[in-house]
């Protein structure tokens, strides 16, 4: 009897080990590898935009970044419009607009790129966040996979960065500026970020938002940079002027 | 709402079609007015912040007058069914625009219609015409 129980226990443990065994040498399910397969590829952003919003439902400035805010968009109102050739730095909202972005993963990393303003952000999953990242125009981005979400935190943002928006003379972002960002598929053709902005030097409190993005089936290779130098509604001097100057190569007019 | 967020709104609205165009304000364009002209197309300058499009317009005398047209940035254009080669030197061509406050020959260009019939499109006052959904 008693060697019977033994054997059974015996048997029982075998059986235990090995249905471990089996569990050990199936591959492990990854929640986050549909994800990252529905996230690639190209995605343009939906209205509404959240540089267009913006306006109607600003961020909690301060004083005296709404001060400046304001001082920036009546100068371009009132024909402003300073020389711009900068490289475009990620507040948040850097997607936000009509342009178009590539979501690219590669082990340990998601790179999203816009193809429009060249601002390229690479997001570093599972990697812990340097105490004291130096500052860049992207920041530096970790990531982490909850499910299916991935999501996103960055630091080290410039403190010079021009916000909420890039307009010339926009307040500066300041220092300890943090953005979190939550973003999913809505569906397989719709990705969507929500964005939590913190910034303790120009908001009073925490800015959300929400961009959603179509995915474009297609490649896309336009990219070109944004600088007045070669804008005719800015002249040399900063003024909006339409400047008619044709261009050296233009071809006469048509005989007759 | 206050009268800076309402200007912070219009310059916005107008710098839709790309972010790093938030740098006028289009005042220099009578938008109230749609002006129509016909004429060969000069050069097409497919650049950023925004495409312009040099237009020959006969002269009721005689001649050519060279006309200007802004358009929107390249990432627009192209979602809206444009291409770099969609308006090419030589290429007869009616274009729908905002002429311009000072009365020089030009202005924000709407549309441009082509002999076959097409019709390009641009964003207006920063909103995607309809059916223009990439």
């Amino acid at each position: 009897m008693r060697r019977g129980r033994l054997t059974a226990a015996v048997m029982f443990c075998l059986m235990l080990g090995a249905a471990g065994a089996t569990a050990a040498s199936e591959p492990r399910a990854d929640p986050s590898a549909q994800a990252r397969a529905g996230f690639a590829g190209w995605w343009q952003a939906e209205p509404p935009f959240v540089v267009i919003t913006m306006p109607f439902s600003p961020p909690p400035l301060k004083p005296a970044a709404a001060a400046a805010y304001q001082a920036a968009t009546q100068a371009i109102a009132a024909g402003g419009a300073p020389d711009y050739c900068h490289p475009l730095r990620f507040t948040g909202y850097s997607y936000g607009i009509g342009g178009d972005m590539e979501f690219l993963f590669t082990p340990g990393r998601a790179t999203l790129i816009s193809n429009d303003v060249g601002l390229v952000r690479r997001i570093y999953i599972g990697m812990a966040a340097p105490s004291k990242p130096v500052p860049t125009n992207s920041g530096t981005s970790i990531g982490r996979w909850e499910g299916d979400v991935l999501v996103v935190r960055t630091i080290g943002l410039d403190p010079a960065t021009p916000y909420p928006s890039p307009m010339p003379g926009a307040p500066a972002l300041g220092e300890n500026a943090q953005v979190v960002e939550r973003i999913y598929l809505a569906d397989k053709d719709t990705l969507v970020f929500e964005i939590e902005m913190t910034a303790p030097d120009v908001l009073t409190a925490p800015d959300r938002r929400r961009q959603a993005y179509r995915r474009v089936n297609k490649q896309i290779d336009y990219a070109m940079s944004f600088c007045s130098a070669q804008d005719r509604s800015v002249d040399a001097a900063g003024r909006q002027q339409f400047d008619m100057t044709p261009p050296k190569d233009l071809p006469p007019p048509p005989p007759g | 709402m206050c009268a800076w967020l309402r200007i912070a709104a219009t310059v916005m609205i107008c710098a839709a079609p790309n972010l790093a165009s938030a740098h006028h304000s289009y005042a220099m364009f009578d938008r109230s007015r749609t002006s129509t002209a016909g004429g060969v197309v000069a050069k097409v300058e497919w650049s950023n912040p925004h495409v312009f499009v040099w237009v020959y317009v006969p002269k009721t005398g005689g001649g050519y007058s060279l006309y200007a047209f802004e358009s929107d940035a390249v990432t627009r254009l192209t979602h809206l069914g444009w291409s770099a080669t969609s308006l090419s030197a030589g290429d007869k061509v009616t274009i729908d625009y905002n002429p311009l406050r000072d009365g020089r020959p030009g202005g924000k260009l709407i549309s441009a219609k082509l002999p076959g019939g097409q019709t390009l499109v641009t964003t207006n006052d920063g909103a995607a015409p309809p059916g223009a959904r990439p």
